[in-house]
């Protein structure tokens, strides 16, 4: 991968790149336009990037800035509501449950959001996320601690309404 | 639920989600303005760098036939020391932090989610748990009861300092009338419902069908517009300041039975304690913004914060504002003179 072209890159890493924006934003137009920028960043500094393994890595990060601006811009950090978006509808092996814990997780702010997927999709340390992020460990402890607690509170009821609806 | 769960189910969405075709054209023009950027930020290096060997060049010359040019000192990045009237409030690295007139900061011993605001006698936090904390506003900051009794869902104080309103688990909306010592306000609300703030006026409440000011069922309904959801509100008296995208917001005045528009400006705003001015974040660029200040129909610049690009603003009391950027703090006084305050880490002010 030493020699690869941005265009081979790009071809080979799209889908799982993307895979990996949509978890972040939990949205797919979101996830379209954030890494399409990481990429765009990525590709005018292609030729500087010399261990081009870490290129993954390094789109990944730029969404990840890109995205922490995003949300320092908008002041208040808040969860989502409204979830238009459905992102996908289901498929092999996708059970219901999954389905009902990512309605939850979406709803999370975009930073708790973020150190989830990290944590738990990318398998980073604390220390490495905390890294990606540009914040403390203690940041990334209790963004974690914060988005569990609301996952608890919130699954419940959701529950309770499935069982009423079936 | 476990995070093995969490994790299960993150990776089957990862798995499922379908995705869609490069849009080469999209991606096209990405690429031109990232290039476009990384060029201008090349030119300031240069720039950068001649004038340090044209600086290098006078120093290594004790005489000099060339005329010098002005001294810099009064360069647009350059940034003053600042300094607050009273003792103001943050959060460094999730910790709940207090900053003295006499430019002391200190680590008030709690881990905290965030500063719900501030009166002269005491301060409103979040706790690592959302219970809402008070403590005394001056040293040592003891403890203090808090009037609510569990943890919320969102909380706001009234920028006079009377009134804190909360959305608790049980989707009930309360507010306390802190003068008083009591509850005035109680209604049902949607688990959806998210306090925005809280005035003599009512409580502002942003929810799936609208925002409104309410002090029971009823309630004054505030326009959304865009894609605005109403969470970016603020309540001072009966005006309304509501962020509709980064590019704008719009002030409302609720006297009547329906809102009526006052302003509208250019960014996102945050409204006085006194609702007699409104701070203004406005975007000029992907990476810069201005504050702006609205006083009596006029909006004036903040100046002094050099290249720092304004991140959140908050209101301390209605001549000091602060403003948060640039991983720093600054407070502006009457004049929107601002001024770095002597804080390290990286301060969030909560709002």
């Amino acid at each position: 991968m030493t020699d690869i072209s941005f265009s081979e890159f790009m071809a080979a890493r799209w889908a799982p790149l993307y895979r990996t924006a949509y978890l972040l934003t939990g949205r797919r137009e979101e996830a379209e336009d954030l890494l399409q920028s990481a990429l765009a960043r990525t590709c005018v500094r292609w030729d500087g990037i010399h261990d081009k393994r870490a290129a993954d890595a390094y789109v990944r990060k730029a969404m990840l800035n890109q995205m922490s601006r995003q949300w320092r811009t908008r002041r208040r950090e808040q969860p989502t509501d409204e979830l238009p978006d459905v992102g996908h509808d289901g498929g092999i092996g996708l059970r219901a449950e999954h389905l009902d814990l990512w309605t939850e997780i979406r709803r999370l702010p975009p930073r708790m959001r973020a150190t989830l997927v990290l944590r738990y999709v990318e398998d980073l340390s604390e220390a490495d996320t905390a890294a990606e992020l540009g914040c403390s460990v203690g940041s990334v402890k209790s963004q974690t601690h914060h988005a569990l607690k609301r996952l608890r509170i919130a699954l419940p009821e959701l529950q309770l309404i499935t069982r009423e609806l079936s | 639920m476990t995070t093995n769960e969490i994790r299960e189910a993150l990776v089957a969405i990862e798995r499922s989600v379908d995705v869609p075709p490069v849009d080469r054209v999209a991606f096209q023009a990405r690429v031109r303005a990232a290039r476009r950027r990384r060029t201008t930020g090349r030119a300031l290096v240069a720039v950068g760098a001649a004038a340090a060997v044209v600086t290098a060049g006078v120093v290594g010359n004790a005489v000099v036939d060339e005329p010098q040019s002005a001294p810099l000192a009064e360069a647009p990045g350059e940034v003053t020391a600042g300094s607050v009237p009273d003792t103001v409030f943050f959060t460094v690295d999730h910790r709940l932090t207090a900053l003295d007139p006499r430019g002391v900061v200190h680590d008030l011993g709690q881990v905290s989610e965030g500063v719900i605001g501030w009166t002269t006698d005491h301060v409103y936090a979040l706790d690592d748990e959302s219970h809402v904390t008070v403590r005394r506003a001056d040293p040592p900051f003891a403890a203090a009861a808090s009037p609510v009794p569990g943890p919320v869902q969102s909380v706001a104080l009234s920028g006079d300092g009377r009134y804190l309103a909360w959305h608790d688990l049980d989707k009930q909306v309360h507010r306390y009338d802190l003068d008083a010592g009591r509850e005035d306000v109680t209604f049902a609300a949607t688990a959806d419902s998210y306090v925005a703030g809280v005035s003599e006026g009512g409580v502002l409440v942003a929810s799936r069908s609208g925002l409104s000011l309410r002090v029971a069922a009823g309630g004054v309904a505030v326009p959304l517009e865009g894609d605005s959801d109403g969470w970016a509100s603020d309540v001072a008296g009966r005006l309304v300041t509501v962020d509709e995208s980064p590019e704008q917001s719009r002030l409302y005045d609720l006297s009547s039975v329906s809102a009526r528009l006052l302003e509208t400006f250019a960014g996102s705003a945050a409204l006085g304690p006194r609702a007699e001015r409104v701070a203004v974040i406005v975007p000029e660029s992907r990476d810069r913004a201005r504050v702006e200040v609205w006083d009596g129909g006029t909006l004036m610049p903040a100046t002094g914060l050099g290249d720092v690009v304004p991140t959140a603003v908050r209101w301390a009391d209605e001549t000091t504002l602060l403003v948060q950027g640039g991983r720093g703090l600054y407070s502006c006084d009457i004049d929107l003179r601002c001024g770095k305050l002597p804080v390290d880490g990286e301060p969030d002010l909560g709002e």
